[in-house]
């Protein structure tokens, strides 16, 4: 979809799909047209729930800062500076670049898309990324899919949100003509099987250390392997490595003396 | 179903006007049936047929759903 067009958003409440269009984009209220689709409904007992639309249109010019009022006993700049040269200073949060808006705009709307099809009432959501990524790691876009009994999206060892992950990447980088690194997460079962998954390494490699022997975790699939492994580096007095192939890949914790 | 599968194939593919999709009933199940220009059959295929599989993978969703044996072809 065109910026001209604009682009529409889903949510519980309208004010939940204004903020997640506002967020998808990297705009500010007011440098957006909002048009209200559907207020949604709550339904009966959970059944017939309608979301909220809305589409939002970026205003065709950024919104200038407002004129600085014209006082008149401030003596007039000494210098011709040139006027608004100084960028306005940046909120620390998520200043997106227009390279970012436009990757996470088509790809909040091709994951949408995706899901509307599958039958799937869930509400995509724009993850901001609070830290830096992982050091020499371009910052991914995260991109959060939440509504009620998504399990279905997750699948046996999250095979199917691995799915839809490699689907929604071949698509926007289709689209783009270009490499856009975009994560998936379901109702942010990655980011807590991630904290699970560092503090279990923490346990092993305890248990590792202090019994001496080898501890080798449950099968794995390479991201979650590659957790175990960054979580342990700088652990002292253990070294960790995969083993097996394919489905059956798993990372052992070694001692070392 | 089938608009799943034609919304995916078509933002894959270099020319969208080709995909085709055809539902067929067999005793097995639901068999949908994916057409692209040939130009585009790698992109839905991909490398050891990684693209075709996670078509199928996201269509047990809704095939899961309403209960129904769903399967993909590509010709």
């Amino acid at each position: 979809m065109t910026s001209s067009t604009g682009a529409e958003f889903h949510g519980k409440t309208v004010e939940e799909a204004i903020q997640a269009g506002l967020a998808a984009l990297g705009l500010k209220q007011n440098q957006v047209t909002i048009e209200v689709l559907s207020k949604g409904s709550r339904g009966l007992l959970g059944f017939g729930a309608e979301d909220a639309r809305v589409r939002i249109t970026p205003l065709a010019t950024p919104t200038p800062p407002p004129p600085p009022p014209p006082a008149a006993s401030a003596p007039p700049p000494t210098t011709p500076a040139p006027a608004a040269a100084a960028p306005a200073p940046q909120p620390p949060a998520a200043p997106r670049s227009p390279a970012d808006a436009e990757a996470i705009e088509a790809a909040v709307e091709l994951l949408q898309g995706m899901l509307d099809r599958m039958g799937v009432r869930a509400t995509v959501r724009v993850v901001e990324r609070t830290g830096a990524g992982e050091e020499g790691d371009e910052a991914p876009i995260v991109l959060n899919i939440e509504g009620e009994d998504l399990g279905v999206l997750i699948g046996r060892r999250s095979e199917t949100l691995g799915a839809i992950q490699y689907l929604l990447r071949l698509m926007v980088n289709h689209r783009l003509r270009r490499w856009v690194n975009v994560e998936v997460d379901v109702q942010g079962y990655k980011a807590r099987r991630e904290d699970q998954l560092r503090k279990l390494a923490v346990r092993m490699a305890e248990k590792a250390v202090s019994s001496g022997r080898a501890v080798t975790l449950e099968a794995m699939p390479a991201r979650e392997r590659r957790i175990v492994h960054i979580a342990l580096r700088n652990y002292p007095g253990v070294t960790t490595q995969s083993f097996g192939e394919g489905e059956h890949r798993k990372v052992t914790i070694i001692p070392v003396k | 179903m089938k608009e799943l599968v034609e919304y995916i194939a078509r933002n894959l593919v270099d020319d969208p006007e080709a995909v085709r999709v055809k539902e067929v009933r067999t005793s097995q199940g639901l068999v949908l049936s994916l057409r692209v220009a040939r130009a585009d059959m790698g992109r839905v295929i991909g490398k050891e047929g990684r693209v075709a599989n996670a078509i199928r993978t996201v269509l047990r969703v809704p095939a899961a759903r309403s209960g129904k044996q769903v399967s993909l072809e590509i010709d």
